[in-house]
């Protein structure tokens, strides 16, 4: 509906924030995923978002999520041979999972839910100021 | 090169170009299509809410968004009515 385009832009930014919040939920429960020496580790997945654009001229359409990556780099390799995922050497990969930075995003993330939370309720506020023009 | 001065056509041979005008939509339109929209949200929001509380794929803040447009949208109509009503009775009270 395009009398209250608002309410869609930020459901937009709303659903990015949630899907971040559940990416990060998972790499948080994801942080003692040992696996086997011979297997890919676990890593911690990220979200890329990109913004949603208009017809020219007109404003954005709010922002949409395209891909989820996976953290990148070399995970360490722990000699843990009692460990019921080991490989014949008695190796595990531990997960690679920043988990002081999934905390600061899980902050950021929380904070920007917060902040759309606000802007929906600041539009209604609005559209209702809108609704009362020239009433008795 | 130059062309030459053409002889002046006569007026029939111009075409003009006829501004087609539609008519604007009348009020009664207008409220059809607002009463049309709110019944959609309205709807919308039913089928999210339905969707959340079968364990649906909707998340919270669909059912809020929803459920905010259509009171929004049900506010929208109510004015319009009343606007309306105020301009009738305006028109009925009047004195001849």
């Amino acid at each position: 509906m395009s009398a209250f385009t608002t309410l869609d832009i930020v459901g937009s930014g709303m659903h990015v924030s949630r899907f971040w919040l559940d990416t990060i939920a998972h790499n948080l429960a994801n942080v003692n995923t040992v696996r086997s020496a011979d297997e890919e580790p676990f890593r911690a997945q990220m979200v890329v978002a990109r913004e949603r654009l208009a017809a020219a001229g007109g404003p954005g359409r709010g922002v949409e999520v395209t891909a989820v990556v996976r953290q990148e780099g070399e995970p360490m390799v722990v000699y843990d041979p009692d460990h019921p995922n080991a490989n014949a050497q008695g190796y595990v990969t531990m997960p690679l999972v920043d988990m002081a930075g999934q905390m600061t995003d899980l902050i950021i993330a929380t904070r920007s839910y917060q902040m759309n939370v606000q802007v929906l309720q600041d539009a209604r506020e609005a559209y209702q100021s809108a609704l009362r023009i020239g009433q008795r | 090169m130059i062309p030459p001065i053409e002889p002046i056509r006569a007026a029939s041979q111009i075409a003009f170009d006829r501004v087609e005008q539609k008519p604007a939509p009348g009020f009664e339109e207008g409220l059809g299509n607002a009463l049309q929209s709110l019944s959609d949200a309205e709807k919308y929001a039913d089928a999210v809410a339905t969707d959340i509380a079968t364990g649906g794929s909707s998340s919270v803040h669909d059912l809020m968004i929803a459920t905010s447009k259509a009171s929004l949208s049900l506010e929208l109509a109510v004015q319009v009515r009343n606007r309306a009503l105020e301009a009738y009775q305006e028109i009925m009270r009047m004195q001849i």
